[in-house]
């Protein structure tokens, strides 16, 4: 087991298991989560969820949590908003951002320096700030959008465009100049050598930051509480918010509910996490 | 390794500075476990009062001043190593 590294240095016991042993404390919550979405709500009351572990022939596992959570709650179609919510929420900012970072990169415009450091300030500004101004312009008094999906694609892409716009426009700036170059020799528009060129090579960052954007719409709740509210638009993880207060509903319901919430980030995870690894291992030829 | 360290040590400190939804689900504030995002969020709407709620955040904003000014002043720094 103990060997050497690609790179030649030597494999590191130490590392290892405290490797493995944070993996597992991160992990702790979810697998009590999982458990407890498998037991029934008087053995949830009665023992922790170790103690099902401890005694696993012991318990009654069931699936009536999962059952109740599709069948009785609103989750089905707060689950789909979730995903409206959160692809274009995703999609926009990146895209716009794409744009920009080749601009702050390659061309030549006045008041470019001025521009980039503005947006360097603003990645700091947390969004609370623009939760009550917004919430006058998007609400009754002003745009009147308050409450449909657009509201909130609109706060997650300004709010998520200084942060996508320096971290591409980095990786942009780590771009081989010279390819830029001869395409501009030979004639290619801007137009062109961003989607031929600038946004291919820039995978890597794009799919890195797609899958961050991505995790962090899915899981907000300031947000959609307030721009979305409780009604039919409501995301996923603000209607689990409202199981958690509701008594009626069943608290067990709430750890189903939970772990059914987690599905679709993991899928978005692991498959770009796959391309993300690709991203860099090409770019790691090309020297 | 110093860059990136501080980048990411920026930015998980505006994350956690903004942090929300694990107070509003956990205590919503019980046992001096109150936060600005949390407070905001009860001024603006349990009590209504929009003009409190904005001051709130102004305090917020101030604390993050002396980190945006870090931010651009090694951001330059950055630039004129580049």
């Amino acid at each position: 087991m103990m060997g050497t590294m690609k790179d030649g240095r030597p494999r590191s016991l130490t590392a290892i298991i405290t490797m493995v042993v944070l993996a597992l404390l991160w992990t702790v919550p979810t697998i009590g989560l999982l458990v407890t979405s498998f037991r029934s709500r008087e053995d949830v009351a009665a023992s922790g969820w170790w103690d099902a572990l401890l005694n696993p022939f012991d318990t009654t596992w069931t699936l009536a949590n999962y059952e109740g959570a599709i069948a009785n709650t609103s989750l089905g179609s707060s689950l789909l908003n979730s995903v409206v919510v959160a692809v274009p929420a995703t999609v926009l900012p990146i895209m716009f951002a794409a744009f920009a970072a080749y601009a702050f990169t390659f061309m030549k415009f006045p008041g470019k320096e001025l521009l980039f450091i503005a947006i360097v300030a603003v990645m700091v500004v947390p969004i609370q700030v623009a939760f009550q101004p917004m919430l006058d312009l998007l609400g009754p008094r002003g745009l009147g959008i308050n409450g449909q999906f657009v509201a909130v694609w609109l706060l997650h892409t300004g709010f998520g465009m200084p942060l996508a716009i320096f971290t591409l426009r980095n990786y942009m700036a780590t771009l081989p100049n010279s390819v830029i170059e001869s395409a501009k020799i030979d004639g290619a528009s801007h137009f062109q050598t961003f989607w031929r060129l600038a946004a291919p090579m820039s995978m890597p960052a794009i799919a890195a930051f797609a899958t961050l954007q991505f995790l962090w719409v899915w899981n907000d709740l300031l947000i959609a509480k307030l721009f979305l509210g409780g009604g039919a638009n409501t995301t996923i993880i603000v209607d689990l918010q409202q199981m958690l207060g509701t008594q009626g509903l069943g608290a067990e319901l709430l750890t189903a509910g939970a772990f059914l919430s987690m599905v679709i980030p993991m899928i978005v995870f692991f498959s770009l996490q796959r391309f993300l690894v690709r991203g860099m291992t090409s770019g790691a030829v090309k020297g | 390794m110093r860059p990136t360290l501080l980048a990411v040590f920026i930015t998980v400190l505006i994350l956690v500075l903004k942090v929300f939804d694990i107070i509003y689900v956990m205590t919503n504030g019980r046992d001096n476990s109150d936060v600005i995002a949390n407070l905001f969020f009860r001024k603006l709407f349990v009590e209504q009062q929009a003009g409190q709620a904005s001051a709130i955040v102004v305090v917020l904003l101030l604390m993050v001043v002396p980190i945006l000014i870090f931010q651009v002043r090694s951001y330059k720094a950055q630039e004129a190593n580049r």
